[in-house]
């Protein structure tokens, strides 16, 4: 994992179920401090209004201003709730939404996120007995994905050329493009692996021909192995310039 | 009293029904809004919304038959499409719907930049438009990946390398677009969450925030030159004129808004009955390579701006230019928030969107024509039909097919369209330069040199040269092929 997504920590936090009770814990006692520091703040800032010299704000008047309710009634005697109680109970049901808002948030998040942890799970796949390859033929070979699940029907094949250059030696490419990402076709009386998507064009060996392609075909491992060629199958191959 | 009367009441008197939306259907609105010619430029907005209701409800429709799973999606489509009554009506309103609400979101930008309705008050307006072309966009995207044939599938790949572009958050975002490492049992269902809950309700919350600004502020007036827009006094002054001589939106402004929509619906209709939906591209398998992935024909200018790239620009061209174009958008209200709506004024804005429009179009037709798709299906010319005189041409002509120069190069209007039509070839080359071409690649040609053997090429190079030559002397494209394969 590059150092780059250190910038993700806080989703892997949330991604990671262990923390996940912490994770609420900690957003019901902020919330439940909440009010109690709003309405400190509040108290503050009034204390400071009540000593600072009045500066005229003009603006232009919005209609007829309503006169506010706990204003109009500031000097009322019949009014039970002061003006402080009026904004602490505003912020408790800021801080009760809040809450209720970051507690569903935590498992919404956590299961949305959760496939962004890549597992690094390179697998060998078997592709078949050494002599089933022909030395100097591109063939196509099909392999379980490094983790499948149980329902994934034929989502869970991957593919990739291979070919065998001489007795043991191998070379498998990854079909997918890499402009955009389409199946390459290898196309045997051209030499050349084909894009369908905007005619990208690979030599044998992988190298760009012709086309968008920005880099060279992506190579699998492969190998032999008691007769049996296997091939190193790994997550879908990025581009690896980010620039 | 009726009984349908009595019901209303008791329902009115108990809802307020006629007290708060009765006001609202009949808030006033500028004049030129409601008559004439100028009305039909205001319903654009209600166009896509009946577009958008057609969606919700077809897919709705659609979601009582898909199964959203991996194994099973591309199935339980042919089924809807062969076997559920007006199951094929059902999906083709649904990919009529989603063309027609990005069109109508296209023209509905466009309307509002070319009357600078964007302007103060309503930057809100434009800013939570902006989103929804967005959301419709990525609508667009996903349910063509939900359709999960070979498309669709590839259109997940795609997608993934996209993400895995964006500084920073690649890896994690490619990983979050697939569901995982690979296209897998968990990427369908991501996208069948984001396409039918969760984007929809951003739509709907959004499309709720659009419709109570114009409520709030209302719609814009005609732009008038010599009228511009001063944040101090607009409010006062819009107000004011519309108390004096606006019209109720309903029904002055809205039967026209409504015609409009309804039209929507039976064109969509209409075209789903005619066309059908979009043919499914094979079944769903990751590991089948030979396939030919193509968005869908709203997504075919960025299919044709990816092929025009200059090497190199991935990233720039898949992350910055479209983040660009966003920011563009979000900027313009900040930007130009007062000052003058009249298009007397603002010559530039309807340049700017004929540039764009063009360069869309222009970009789309090429997409739809994707002359860089090499044509894998061609089959090979009779050498008798092409006037070879030589054996060495007709030798040439064989290699050329048994070699696939086919896939990108047309003689005789048959082959692919990415490199140069060779018919006429000789009369644009000498032999020598042929060869060297074919030996080092020229331009999108790649190089032959390994793939050839001098005799094939020497071989292609003849055919190349007599073909449309029985009216010209003999070749001597031979000597050109010694002399350069001998130099080498």
């Amino acid at each position: 994992m590059s150092p780059l997504n250190v910038e993700l920590s806080l989703v892997y936090a949330v991604v990671n179920p262990r923390l996940a009770p912490l994770l609420i814990a900690a957003a019901v006692g902020a919330v439940a401090a909440a009010p109690f520091v709003l309405a400190t703040i509040g108290r503050r800032r009034r204390a400071r209004a009540r000593t600072a010299p009045r500066v005229r704000i003009v603006r232009p008047a919005p209609g007829p201003a309503a006169p506010e309710e706990g204003a109009a009634r500031e000097d009322g005697r019949d009014d039970p709730i002061s003006p402080g109680r009026r904004r602490f109970f505003a912020a408790v049901g800021a801080a009760a939404g809040g809450l209720a808002a970051a507690i569903v948030a935590v498992p919404f998040l956590g299961v949305l996120f959760a496939p962004v942890r890549r597992r690094e799970g390179a697998v060998w796949r078997p592709l078949g007995a050494l002599d089933d390859f022909p030395v100097g033929e591109t063939v196509r070979v099909e392999f379980l994905d490094p983790a499948p699940v149980q329902w994934a029907g034929f989502a869970a094949q991957g593919a990739a050329w291979l070919r065998r250059e001489r007795g043991q030696e191998f070379v498998a490419f990854s079909a997918y493009c890499t402009h955009i990402g389409c199946p390459v076709r290898w196309m045997p009386d051209a030499n050349l692996f084909l894009c369908p998507c905007h005619g990208g064009a690979f030599y044998q060996d992988g190298a760009v021909a012709s086309g968008p392609p920005p880099e060279p075909l992506f190579r699998h491992t492969v190998r032999v192995r008691d007769g049996q060629v296997e091939i190193l199958a790994t997550p879908i191959p990025l581009p690896t310039d980010r620039g | 009293m009726g009984i349908l009367k009595r019901v209303w009441h008791w329902f009115d008197r108990r809802g307020g029904f006629s007290e708060t939306i009765g006001p609202l259907a009949r808030h006033k609105v500028p004049p030129e809004t409601a008559e004439g010619k100028t009305g039909w430029f205001y319903v654009t907005g209600l166009g896509t919304l009946a577009a958008f209701i057609v969606q919700v409800v077809t897919g709705a429709a659609l979601t009582t038959k898909y199964i959203p799973s991996t194994a099973h999606a591309y199935d339980s489509i042919i089924f809807i499409t062969d076997e559920v009554t007006l199951g094929r009506l059902l999906r083709g309103m649904h990919y009529f719907g989603a063309s027609a609400m990005v069109v109508l979101v296209c023209l509905h930008l466009i309307r509002v930049f070319l009357t600078g309705s964007y302007k103060f008050p309503r930057e809100l307006s434009w800013l939570s438009g902006v989103a929804l072309l967005l959301l419709t966009l990525t609508m667009a995207w996903t349910g063509q990946l939900l359709r999960w044939d070979q498309n669709g599938v590839w259109t997940v790949v795609v997608g993934a390398k996209f993400a895995a572009r964006f500084p920073l958050i690649g890896e994690p975002f490619a990983n979050f677009v697939l569901g995982g490492e690979t296209v897998g049992g968990a990427t369908l269902s991501r996208f069948f969450s984001f396409h039918v809950f969760m984007f929809p309700a951003l739509i709907i919350a959004f499309v709720g925030f659009h419709l109570y600004l114009v409520v709030r502020n209302g719609i814009s007036e005609l732009p008038k030159a010599g009228q511009p827009v001063d944040p101090e006094t607009y409010t006062a002054w819009y107000h004011e004129m519309v108390e004096r001589r606006g019209r109720p939106h309903w029904p002055d402004a809205a039967w026209r808004e409504i015609v409009v929509g309804a039209g929507v619906v039976a064109a969509i209709a209409l075209l789903a009955l005619v066309f059908g939906p979009r043919e499914l591209s094979g079944p769903p398998d990751p590991s089948v390579l030979r396939a030919n992935p193509q968005p869908d024909w709203y997504f075919r200018w960025y299919y044709a701006l990816l092929a025009y790239k200059p090497r190199g620009l991935e990233t720039f061209t898949m992350v910055y230019l479209p983040a660009l174009a966003f920011l563009i958008l979000v900027a313009l209200p900040f930007v130009a928030s007062r000052g003058e709506r009249s298009l007397r004024h603002r010559p530039w804005a309807p340049v700017i969107v004929i540039a764009t429009a063009t360069v869309f179009l222009g970009l789309t037709v090429a997409g739809l024509r994707a002359p860089w798709v090499p044509a894998f299906e061609t089959q090979p010319l009779a050498p008798e039909t092409l006037g070879l005189r030589t054996d060495l041409a007709v030798e040439g002509a064989r290699v050329y097919y048994a070699e696939g120069c086919q896939y990108c190069h047309a003689i005789a209007g048959q082959g692919g369209q990415y490199g140069p039509d060779l018919t006429d070839v000789r009369k644009r080359l000498p032999p020598a330069e042929m060869t060297i071409r074919i030996h080092n690649g020229f331009g999108q040609m790649p190089a032959y040199r390994d793939i050839l053997t001098p005799e094939e090429v020497i071989a292609i190079v003849a055919f190349l040269d007599e073909l449309s030559a029985g009216d010209v002397g003999a070749g001597n494209g031979g000597g050109g092929v010694e002399r350069r394969g001998t130099r080498r």
